[in-house]
């Protein structure tokens, strides 16, 4: 993998790593930076580089979260200090903050499943490998967390006006 | 999915994720360190093992312990007696059958009839011999030519066939 393929996968799927890494840790670029080193030192390199990502990034993070879980007085520092999940859209129609409240009270299932998809980008399929469950299962996921977000961010409601 | 649903997609799908806070020059830095280790890993993992190696060996040979004679006793069976043996005949060597026979000189005349020829030449007619009535004839010592070999006959010699 040359440097200019390695920049313009950092490009662009840092920030989606990034917001799939927050989802267990409080420190995701640290997690997502190492997924990167990794992937450099892989030889031969993955066949699909960006599935391989976030599951390198998905068992970094859990592991990040298990030794934060065990400094419990940092836990609510960092939980106080979250950074916004998503940027400020306005053109969009739904508020981010919003948008990242309702992600957190979904299941950790449901989020990990929307996550992966619509910012990810990864297929059904992929996303049955990075999250170890059968593509059925995925999309059941998918549509249960999209119906759950639905009803709390009231789109509905949004639509009919 | 609905059409609420899809509609939900693309509002959220819209909404951009924050910015990784990722130092990417740093980034790209530490992934260059990174390959330039796995390149080098090879050589250092085989001089690992060859400097390993070397090591075990010359302690090996240092507590090595000394040797000591071995016996070893192998069973060797006994020939079989072998039953009146019959002796073949010794093979002449092949140079003895190469070699050709002696082979009587026939340019040398032969020798009684030369020394009478001689004693005719020199006395006189009245060298030869004379004939006496003993029904015997006088012997006359048979020629040995010079390889030793007898002449083929010692009969009167007959000089002309008409004789």
């Amino acid at each position: 993998m040359g440097p200019d393929q390695f920049g313009l996968l950092v490009d662009r799927h840092a920030a989606a790593l990034a917001l799939y890494a927050r989802q267990w840790c409080s420190t995701p670029e640290d997690v997502v930076q190492e997924a990167f080193l990794k992937l450099v030192k892989q030889c031969p390199a993955p066949r699909n580089v960006v599935p391989w990502l976030f599951r390198v990034v998905r068992n970094g993070a859990i592991s990040v979260a298990r030794s934060e879980k065990r400094r419990r007085r940092y836990e609510t520092a960092a939980a106080e200090e979250l950074p916004a999940w998503f940027e400020s859209n306005e053109g969009t129609g739904l508020d981010g903050e919003a948008a990242a409240a309702a992600l957190r009270n979904l299941t950790p299932e449901e989020r990990e499943t929307i996550t992966l998809h619509l910012w990810g980008g990864l297929t059904f399929e992929e996303i049955a490998q990075v999250a170890e469950c059968s593509s059925s299962t995925a999309h059941r996921w998918y549509a249960s967390g999209l119906e759950s977000l639905r009803e709390r961010l009231h789109v509905h409601v949004r639509n009919q006006f | 999915m609905s059409e609420t649903n899809s509609d939900l997609e693309k509002a959220l799908r819209a909404l951009a994720p924050t910015p990784a806070a990722l130092d990417r020059d740093c980034l790209m830095f530490r992934a260059g360190q990174a390959s330039r280790v796995r390149s080098g890993l090879i050589w250092k993992v085989t001089s690992a093992i060859l400097g390993t190696a070397a090591v075990v060996l010359a302690v090996l040979l240092i507590y090595r312990p000394p040797s000591e004679p071995r016996l070893v006793f192998v069973e060797v069976p006994a020939p079989a007696p072998k039953e009146n043996p019959i002796p073949l005949p010794p093979e002449k060597p092949p140079y003895l059958e190469q070699t050709p026979g002696p082979v009587p000189d026939r340019r040398l005349p032969d020798l009684a009839y030369y020394r009478l020829q001689q004693q005719v030449n020199r006395f006189g007619v009245d060298a030869l011999p004379r004939l006496s009535t003993n029904p015997e004839p006088p012997s006359i010592e048979p020629p040995i030519d010079r390889v030793g070999k007898q002449p083929p006959t010692t009969a009167p010699m007959q000089f002309f066939p008409w004789q």
